[in-house]
């Protein structure tokens, strides 16, 4: 059903490697820019998808071929908030069951995907993750303030 | 991302410009390597044209430290700003490295 409230939105597929990832930054950045978002908003969102895909390619996805999976990416700017759906048919991963590396922990002990969880969590206001059939959907969100 | 670099026979200023995530955080890794194996016992590594650096960038820098201190060597980071300053923050980061408040401190306290 078309949500009246939605203004603006964008889709990309990437697959499964590591230059994927900047690809998918590129991509966010041009539609944050085609929708006038601010540059510290912009920046949020990407580091919150760069520490997300990079999450999936190198654990959800650990093992598998680089080009082998499709990673299916959605923006959708609404009047007051924004919504980036990140969608994979890999194994189950919920990465919100992870738990986050606490703040202040010794660098040495931190694990890979710890830190980058926590910055997910503190970059944006909400993370829903489902597991619909044989995919992975997980979707930020983020308030827009000040916006009409 | 681009990588500025200028040196001196012992210490080493690196200008990390753009942003630095999981696709080329390796890049800053190399380069920070080939330093510390190449003798460099100073790094400063100035932040402040730095958009954003993701976890994958942060860790490049732990590792980096970790191998400067190896060596008894001494790593500043200075520019810290914005998002990035943010970031250093939530992680605990600040306290695990030598910050400076300005390129002259930075470069002073690489070279004491």
């Amino acid at each position: 059903m078309d949500d009246p409230f939605k203004v603006l939105a964008s889709r990309l597929t990437i697959v499964n490697a590591r230059s994927e990832v900047e690809r998918a930054a590129v991509w966010l950045g041009n539609f944050c820019a085609q929708a006038a978002l601010p540059e510290d908003l912009t920046a949020r969102l990407q580091v919150a998808l760069d520490e997300v895909l990079s999450n999936i390619v190198n654990h959800a996805l650990a093992g598998t071929p680089e080009g082998h999976r499709k990673i299916r990416l959605q923006v959708r700017l609404y009047t007051s908030n924004l919504e980036l759906e990140v969608t994979d048919d890999g194994p189950f991963f919920d990465p919100t069951g992870q738990r986050p590396v606490p703040q202040a922990t010794r660098a040495a002990e931190h694990r890979e995907g710890g830190v980058g969880l926590l910055f997910v969590r503190t970059l944006v206001d909400e993370i829903r993750f489902v597991r619909d059939g044989e995919i992975n959907r997980l979707t930020l969100c983020k308030r827009l303030v000040g916006r009409p | 991302m681009e990588i500025l670099e200028s040196r001196t026979k012992e210490l080493a200023i690196l200008h990390v410009i753009g942003r630095v995530n999981s696709s080329n955080a390796f890049e800053l890794d190399e380069r920070l390597r080939l330093l510390v194996q190449g003798g460099c016992r100073a790094i400063v590594l100035d932040l402040d044209r730095l958009d954003h650096m993701t976890s994958a960038g942060f860790r490049c820098l732990l590792r980096a430290e970790k191998q400067v201190l190896d060596t008894a060597g001494r790593l500043v980071l200075c520019g810290l700003h914005g998002l990035t300053l943010e970031l250093f923050e939530t992680a605990g980061y600040l306290e695990m490295f030598v910050v400076a408040k300005s390129r002259d401190e930075a470069l002073r306290q690489a070279a004491a």
